[in-house]
This record gives structure tokens, sequence and C-alpha cells, in this order.
């Protein structure tokens, strides 16, 4: 039976075109690969600084982290005797509780501090701006006034300590005791990190739309009905990136321990950082500073991935 | 379900006034739809019966009951939201059920009631999903599944279809009006595109910068508009105005359009000699006639779309549009005979913008 036959595509030319001269042959790109290209060309100057004075460097550690180097002597390869000898090393793991220590208490309360502040902040509120202003104060402090300026409030007749005497407490040996400076520094740390964690959290919250408030109050939801049931787990991305964040940003606590306490006293201040620093400039042990470099990085890379596995779990088929 | 009475009603934002002394009343069990242009002030209105804003004056009665002071949650309304509002963190069953759990209302009620709306709604099979899974359509349903569950007095809708293409928004109209007609629940509807509004409405209020121009029937509204905004909104295509004066002799009351030519007016129209008035008549409601029997309109465009022909065309001197419920075969350029339904003619006054009786 005859079927009729389908339109279709006008036929082809019989002749190819003309083949561009050799003298006028060009490169020819696909649209995407000519964006790729143009992508890679934006990206390779930042590439190149990146590479230069970060993983080259990054690189390097790990390599110096595997000999004994003094900075007067050629590096020597030693294999993994500084990461065996630093596992021995009780200062080491000392520094490693401290900073460990550190992180967790100045990390777990900046969490509902900051949250917390932006919440107030972000509602309407009398002299709202000023206030916001005074509390990011402490952030744009570099951490050497800073320092300073907390020293001489944590000394014996300093402001601290007067205050707590109006409340009829006895005075605090803040920094010259093992038991109270490592909180002194930790006091610190959360109030530098809670102003900066609170303006995140001040944009996490003003990208969340009206509509859901709207429509939970419609549901019933008081204020906080709509903070647990909406607030909280739509800031999860927000609450993710401030842990992450404050985290690291702990882990390489470094000025003000240095300034305020010199990792004193007993030690009880000695951050993983400072003891790296010590290690490098005051002992010239370059091998095992880089040792102790690797093990902190390794440390900050594993807290991180945890994290981000804890939050994102079941988020792959929202 | 219950009637709402809204009285003298006033909301200013700061030194603006958004709404001034609104009247109104919706029947217990009826569908009325609030439409105006954008800024008129009705989803502002809408937001106030809700309770999600505060009234600056008057008085707002549920079901008898004024809930000016009233939370939302105590209004007993439920509201549809123009971008759904769907809890993205929540599943399709956790978004219906939300409302009802903050009730504390036992497990087992809370599943037959989203059991329920679901399979009224074709939601069943997507309970388990995220809204992101979800079409527009989808979602919108979801919407009104949650606003179902909790068995209000009072529906809301704050231009649900708005955010929807256009065969979904007429597929997704009869849903909603075939839904009250199931459910019988006083509804208060917001939007601007008069076509929703005449094909779902028992009753339609005309809002323009806070002000009600018109409240009626959608057929009322587009019969007997009570002034030249109501006209020019209601009706698509919109209503054709050729500016003029009222002209009496003896008995005889006719238009005399600026370009001169003789519009008949209808029978018995008020108003005086030489008054300044806007003649205004639907697009359909032109007959054609012969040769020189009629006024003269030189075509500009012709669109035939299937059912009808749309003809765009200059008469006295404005530009107006004709329907007519054939096919046609003139060209543009061509001039075609009119002659306007005498008895289906509108005259607004020029100044006041009222209808002329």
């Amino acid at each position: 039976m005859p079927v009729a036959p389908l339109p279709t595509q006008a036929p082809r030319p019989a002749t190819a075109p003309a083949a561009p001269s050799a003298g006028r042959r060009r490169l020819r790109l696909s649209l995407s690969a000519k964006q790729a290209a143009f992508g890679i060309a934006i990206l390779l100057p930042t590439l190149a600084v990146l590479a230069i004075f970060r993983f080259l460097p990054m690189i390097e550690a790990f390599y110096l982290s595997l000999t004994a180097y003094d900075l007067v002597h050629p590096p020597k390869f030693v294999g993994l005797a500084n990461f065996v000898s630093l596992a021995q090393d009780p200062l080491f793991l000392k520094s490693a509780r401290v900073s460990l220590t550190y992180v967790l208490f100045s990390v777990v309360p900046v969490l509902p501090l900051s949250l917390g502040l932006a919440v107030l902040f972000n509602r309407s509120l009398f002299i709202k701006n000023v206030l916001r202003s005074a509390v990011f104060m402490p952030v744009v402090m570099p951490a050497v006034v800073m320092a300073v300026v907390w020293t001489f409030m944590y000394q014996q007749d300093g402001v601290i300590n007067t205050l707590l005497g109006w409340l009829g407490i006895d005075p605090i040996p803040w920094l010259r005791s093992s038991s109270s400076a490592l909180w002194a520094v930790i006091l610190i740390g959360i109030w530098r990190a809670t102003p900066y964690y609170m303006v995140i959290f001040l944009a996490g919250l003003q990208a969340i739309p009206a509509d859901y408030y709207d429509a939970a109050e419609i549901d019933g939801a008081g204020d906080w009905a709509k903070f647990w049931h909406i607030t909280l787990p739509l800031l999860k991305p927000t609450t993710l990136l401030v842990i992450v964040m404050n985290v690291i940003v702990a882990m390489k606590v470094f000025a003000v321990p240095l300034i305020m306490t010199g990792g004193g006293p007993a030690d009880s201040t000695r951050v993983l950082p400072l003891f790296i620093y010590q290690t490098a400039f005051e002992f010239f042990d370059m091998g095992r500073a880089a040792a102790m470099s690797v093990f902190l990085f390794v440390g900050v890379m594993l807290f991180s991935f945890i994290q981000v596995r804890m939050f994102t779990r079941g988020d792959e088929q929202r | 379900m219950a009637s709402i009475e809204i009285r003298a009603v006033d909301k200013a934002f700061g030194a603006t006034q958004v709404l001034h002394a609104v009247d109104l009343e919706v029947a217990d069990g009826e569908f009325l739809v609030l439409v105006g242009p954008s800024g008129c002030g009705k989803s502002t209105l809408l937001r106030l019966i809700a309770g999600l804003d505060e009234v600056s004056g008057g008085e707002i009665a549920i079901g008898g009951r004024v809930v000016n002071d009233l939370p939302p949650k105590d209004r007993d309304i439920a509201m549809v939201f123009q971008n759904y509002a769907l809890y993205p963190h929540m599943t399709v069953r956790d978004n219906m059920a939300f409302s009802l759990k903050l009730r504390n209302e036992p497990k087992a009620t809370v599943a037959k009631k989203v059991a329920d709306a679901a399979e009224t709604l074709n939601l069943t099979a997507y309970l388990d999903r995220y809204p992101r899974q979800l079409s527009g359509g989808q979602r919108q349903r979801v919407a009104m599944g949650r606003a179902i569950v909790r068995d209000p007095e009072v529906f809301l809708f704050d231009e649900p279809l708005s955010n929807l293409d256009a065969k979904l928004r007429v597929q997704m109209r009869v849903e909603i009006k075939s839904l009250h007609q199931r459910l019988h629940a006083t509804s208060v509807y917001v939007t601007h595109d008069q076509i929703e509004a005449m094909t779902m409405a028992d009753r339609i209020v005309v809002l323009q910068d806070g002000r009600v121009e018109q409240i009626g029937t959608p057929l009322e509204l587009y019969d007997h508009p009570s002034n030249l905004f109501v006209a020019g909104f209601i009706g698509s295509p919109a209503m054709n105005f050729v500016r003029g004066h009222l002209r009496r002799r003896d008995d005889a009351v006719w238009i005399e359009a600026n370009d001169g030519t003789r519009l008949p007016s209808g029978s018995g129209r008020q108003g005086q000699e030489g008054q300044e008035v806007v003649y205004s008549f639907r697009p359909e409601q032109l007959t054609l006639g012969a040769a020189g029997d009629g006024i003269p309109a030189r075509i500009l465009v012709i669109e035939p779309t299937g059912a009808d022909t749309h003809v765009y065309c200059e008469l006295c001197g404005t530009q107006i549009c004709a329907v007519f419920g054939e096919r046609l075969e003139f060209k543009s350029g061509e001039t075609l005979w009119v002659k306007p339904k005498g008895e289906a003619v509108h005259v607004f006054d020029s100044a006041t913008g009222k209808a002329l009786a």
C-alpha cells in the first residue's frame, strides 16, 4: 500500500561549501567550547595567584613535615618521624586539647548568641542602626588592639574585677591562673565572633520570604512556633556556614593568646597555631612545626566534612 | 461558614492612605471577588480580613463577631497566597498537617483530614514529596489543601493563579469554582484579572485608589457600569469610548461626537443640552449595516480569532474595537458601516465619570 511521504528537510546541496583557504584557516570552536574557554581565561589570573601564594606553600609544608629542618642546614628527609614523635609528645597533646577546648567552648555559645542578636535586630527596634553598629565594633577592631585592651580589663584591678567586686565576687586572677586563663581567652573569642556571625544570620533571616511567616501565622503558629518550625529549618544553610567558618577560625586562633598570655600560664592557653609558631620560629624546628600544621589542616578538613555531612543528610531528595 | 462585614475600614501606612472608608458585606457561602489595578488596595483589604495587618479605622466582623483585635489564628480563616507560601522544608503531607499539629489534634484525625483533602485535590500520590518537586498547578493545589484541612469559616485567596501559565490558570479557575460549589465556603478572592473576576464571582467589588467603585454581580457590572473606570476595567476587549456632547431637541436626545457625527443615545437619556459626555459601547454591541447605512468606520487591523472577528477601526476620529460573531472578508483601509445598539450604549458625564441614566 503506498504511503504518503512525510515532509522532510530540504535536501542538502550536492556540493560541500568551499573550504577556507589555508592562509585564513581559523580554529573553529563550538559555542559551549568558546564559553568554557572564556571562563578559563577569566579564572586564570586568580588561579595563578592562588597557586603561587596558597597551594605551593601548602605542598611545601606537606614536604617539610617529612623532614628535619632548622633553617640553617638543608632539610633532611625523615619520613613520618615527626608525626610519630608528635603522637608521643605530651606538650603537643596538651596543646591539641587546649585547641579543642577553645573551639568547643567558643563555637557553641556563639551560635545562640549571634542568632539571638540577629533575630532581635531583624525586628523593628528603637535606634536599631546605632545598636547594630555598636555590636559590630569588635569585628572591625584589630586583634592586637583588642588583646591589649582586654589585657588591661583582665588585670587584678581592672574593669572586670571591679564590676565583679560590686557584685560581691572576689577578684579573679584572669590571665595569671592556669585554671582561668583559657576561659578569659575564650570569652574574647566569643565577644569577637558573635557580631560577625550575627551579620551572617541577619542576612539569612532577611532572605526568608515574609509569606512563610504570614502563612504560619494563619496556620496558628505563635512566635516560638514560627521560630522553631520556619526560621530554624530555613536557616539551616546559614547555620552550617556559620558553624564551619567559626570552627575554622577558632582552630586558627593565634594573635590573642600570643599577646595576652604567650601560651601560659603552664601551657594552659597554648593553642595549636601558637605552638606551631613557637616550634618554628622560637625553637627553629620547621619540620616538626610543619607536621603540626598538617595535623591541624587534616583536623579542620575532617571537622568541616563531618559538619557538612551532618547538616546535608536527607537534603538530597528535597 | 460565616458572613463578613467590613464597616468604614481605613488603612494607612504612615502618611499613605491605602483604603478609604471601605464598606462591604460578604454573605454566608458567597464567592466575592475583589478586583482592581495594581496598588488599588485589594490585597491590603484581604490582609486586613486575615488579620495579617491591623485596620487604621473601622470594623471587621466575621460571623457577627468583631475580629479587629483577634490574631489570624483566632479568626477561623484560611488563606491561599499568590506564591503559595508552602514551607519548602516540609513534605506535602507536613505542609497540610502543620496547622492541625499546632492545634494539637490527635494524630489519627490529622492523618484522616490530610488524606481526605489530598483525595479531594488529587494529591494522594504526592503526599511525601517536597514542594520543589511539584509543578505550579500541584503546588497551588497543596496550598488549597492546606486551607481545606482546617475547615475554616472563610477562605481568602490572594491572586492564587497569577503565577500559573494561561492554560493552567483556566483549569485551576474551574477547580476552585467547583471546590467552592462543593464546600459552599464563604470566599474572598483577590485578582487583577477581570476575566477571573467575571468567571468566578457571585459578586464583584471593583476597587480603585482604595475606594469601592462598584459592587454587583458580574453581569450587572458588565451591563450597567456605574462609572467610566468600571466600564473600562470590566470586559475584554475593553469598552469603546467616544468623546462628544449631549444634544437635546424637543423629545429627541442624541450625542454629537467631537467630529460632528450624530450617535444614537437610547431612549429617555438624562443630561443637559451641551453637556460634555463620553459615549460608550461594548465591542460586540455594534451591528453591521449596508454601505451608507450607519456610521462609517475605517478599518485599521482585522484579527480573526476563529470564533469571532475583532476589527480595530477609526470611528468618529477615535480608535475603537468591534467584535462580530462571524467571519468577515474585509481588508484594512476599507470602510465598515456600523450601528451601535441604541439600548446597550452608555453615556458618562465627562467631568465626573458617572453614568447618565
